[in-house]
């Protein structure tokens, strides 16, 4: 007679043999995602319930059947991940390499600089430094180079465009 | 007897009456079109697109992407008329790089690069280029003039449609853009999934009140459609290359031969009229294909190539340096430009990811695509239809002038300067829509988004759609409810909602059979 096997066990021996596919951590990120906007995103955000009166359907109606069709997809995303991805090595198993996130701080950097030195500087710092990172031989073309380009579009912009392209508070009022 | 001259009468009243119709809107067109700005938009965009498109690396929607925030400030024709022209010229522009690099600067030139390579490596790269250019006049010029002639009839339907119909129409758009949801259909449905649920941020188009505003002010506006498909689109790429600039060492090197005799390298009439067949025949398969959604340019040259190779007298020649091999694919390929306007024009359903982006810009000009835009803007359409004309004129003088001085220029520009003037012409173009930082931060915010989904392996493409359809069917389906006091009926007492919802349930079905081939 064979032991019946504990379904915690059998739960976790599941997951634990699609943890190797990549596909899997984003069902699992996914679902996590589609729970709490069920129930604290929508309940918090979303003022008036399903049904509001004259409309029928309410605001929340929407919101909560994609969250809860995503929620059965990221389910069934988990369960099929061994035939959507490849099985994890250790070389790949790296999503964001560590240039993409000198990258990504940069852009956030860029963005934050904005209300202090305004768009122009804040422009050609991050051309400069992206020129550096992509490899581009010599600095001082770089740099020439991010200058002319950003003081281009600066002037296409506010010349022809009639965008006021922000100062920022260092040099409000230089230009 | 009487009955059959009755109707003939009837039938020759109509054709009369559509082209005395047609006539007089195309004068309206006309005159709305031809503009000196107008011209400039055309000509400007062709040559923006057939550069960013030959630079590898760049993708049409990126070219289009980047291209969008300066049209804010024109009017309407004159922006859409910039757009239309970055496309058709970014198509065209894939091939210079499949020819002279191998490397095709879009998905849809792959199939130029079997034969363009070839031709360059014994010589001829200049007369591959050439036949490139006049394949994709000729093709896009066939399919185009058949939309011009047919898309009108479409429009009639107007009359017909109330927010039951648009309501089964989006439902059945959403279904065939199914085509667009990439490897996996699983994928493919959560994109669309994440792209309806951002797409209810802000105020309640009926109650309105704030949805995940957080109480932000910026947030009750929404998200704003242009930093996010710049975000989704370009940021993404630019990731990608850094990571790719990293593992290869070196720039691109043109491979062609040496031109030892000017003459070999010329493109001859008797050349030109061996080829013209495929073009012809490229431009209809074009026209069939990219009046479908969810197909779009790729299949289009795929199709075009196979059918030119089982017709040739040579079909040993194919991917060993075809001219016939070359001009069918890539006639194939720019032949679906005019015809992917035809869903987007007529039902207002963006068929692949372009068409997402003009309809975005369509909307972002208080214009809605579909049967009521013949009716209440039809100058604006044959205005459109001039510009694609036009586009064709364009990409043959812009095409033939970029060959000659600038495809060396385009083709050895290196990515340490490309990529990071895109990343700042992001920055500029994401304020410049609304003059808000905070859209810059939504860029970003999608960028990542955008990466993250590049990463799994996950299109865009369904995310993108799924955001500018998803106001309409909310509107299409609380505004019916709310007409017939809840009764959910409604949708199935209109003929033409009926056939939608029929067509939706075809569409379905052929898709989960295609899911299921590809399975086995």
């Amino acid at each position: 007679m064979t032991a019946r096997r504990n379904p915690i066990d059998y739960v976790v021996r599941y997951l634990k043999e699609r943890s190797h596919y990549r596909d899997f951590y984003f069902g699992v990120i996914l679902l996590l995602f589609c729970l709490t906007t069920i129930f604290w995103l929508i309940p918090a955000q979303v003022s008036i319930g399903y049904l509001a009166h004259g409309t029928v359907v309410g605001p929340s109606f929407f919101p909560y059947a994609m969250c809860l069709t995503l929620l059965f997809l990221s389910i069934l995303l988990i369960h099929i991940s061994p035939e959507t991805s490849q099985y994890i090595t250790r070389a790949e198993d790296k999503v964001v390499s560590r240039i993409v996130i000198v990258l990504i701080i940069i852009l956030f950097a860029t963005y934050s600089i904005i209300p202090l030195t305004g768009m122009v500087p804040a422009g050609i710092l991050a051309m400069f430094v992206l020129m550096q990172i992509f490899g581009f031989p010599k600095w001082y073309l770089s740099l020439g180079f991010s200058l002319v380009f950003v003081i281009l579009l600066f002037l296409f912009l506010e010349k022809l465009a009639q965008v006021r392209i922000p100062r920022g508070i260092l040099f409000d009022g230089l230009y | 007897m009487g009955g059959i001259v009755d109707i003939v009468v009837t039938a020759f009243q109509f054709v009369a009456n559509y082209i005395a119709e047609y006539l007089k809107n195309g004068q309206q067109g006309i005159a709305l079109f031809f503009t000196f700005k107008n011209l400039l938009a055309v000509f400007g965009g062709v040559g923006i697109g057939i550069f960013g498109g030959a630079i590898p690396g760049i993708t049409i929607t990126m070219s289009v992407a980047l291209v969008m925030p300066f049209t804010f400030y024109m009017v309407p024709l004159t922006a859409l008329s910039l757009l239309l022209g970055v496309y058709v010229g970014a198509i065209y522009g894939g091939s210079i790089s499949a020819i002279l690099l191998n490397t095709p600067g879009t998905p849809a030139a792959a199939c130029t690069a079997m034969d363009g390579f070839s031709l360059a490596r014994q010589g001829k790269a200049g007369k591959a280029l050439e036949l490139a250019n006049w394949s994709s006049c000729v093709g896009d010029l066939v399919s185009t003039s058949i939309v011009i002639l047919v898309c009108p009839l479409l429009g009639n339907l107007a009359l017909y449609f109330g927010s039951p119909e648009y309501f089964a129409l989006i439902v059945f758009a959403i279904t065939v853009t199914g085509g667009v949801a990439g490897q996996s259909m699983v994928k493919g449905l959560i994109a669309g999934g994440l792209g309806f649920l951002v797409a209810t941020v802000g105020m309640d188009p009926f109650v309105g009140t704030g949805r995940f505003d957080f109480g932000n002010l910026e947030l009750t506006k929404g998200f704003s459609f242009v930093p996010l498909l710049i975000g989704l689109f370009a940021i993404p790429e630019v990731m990608l290359q850094l990571n790719r600039s990293r593992s290869m060492k070196g720039r691109a090197r043109i491979t062609s031969a040496p031109v030892t005799d000017r003459s070999h390298d010329r493109l001859t009439w008797q050349e030109f009229k061996g080829c013209f067949r495929h073009m012809v025949r490229g431009g209809i398969i074009g026209l069939v294909l990219g009046c479908i959604p969810g197909l779009g340019a790729t299949p289009s040259a795929f199709v075009s190539y196979e059918r030119a190779k089982r017709a040739s007298k040579h079909p040993e020649k194919f991917g060993e340096g075809s001219l016939e091999g070359l001009a069918a694919a890539e006639a194939g390929n720019n032949a679906v430009n005019g015809a992917t306007l035809v869903p987007l024009l007529t039902l207002g359903i963006p068929g692949d990811v372009i068409t997402a982006v003009m309809l975005g810009a369509f909307m972002i000009f208080d214009l809605q695509p579909g049967p009521l835009l013949f009716m209440q803007h039809i100058d604006l359409i044959f205005g459109l239809f001039c510009a694609l004309i036009m586009c064709d004129v364009a990409l043959r003088l812009v095409g033939m002038g970029f060959i000659r001085y600038a495809r060396r220029v385009a083709t050895s520009v290196p990515t340490s300067m490309i990529f990071p003037a895109i990343v700042v012409l992001c920055i500029f173009g994401s304020y410049a829509i609304n003059n808000s930082v905070f859209d810059v931060l939504t860029m970003l915010a999608f960028g990542m988004l955008g990466y993250v989904m590049a990463t799994f392996e996950i299109a865009s493409v369904p995310f993108l759609i799924a955001f500018v359809l998803a106001p309409m069917l909310e509107r299409g389906l609380r505004r019916s409810l709310a007409l017939s006091g809840g009764d959910p009926l409604i949708f199935f007492q209109r003929p033409i909602a009926i056939g939608f919802f029929v067509l939706t349930v075809i569409a379905i079905i052929s898709l989960s059979r295609g899911v299921g081939r590809k399975m086995r």
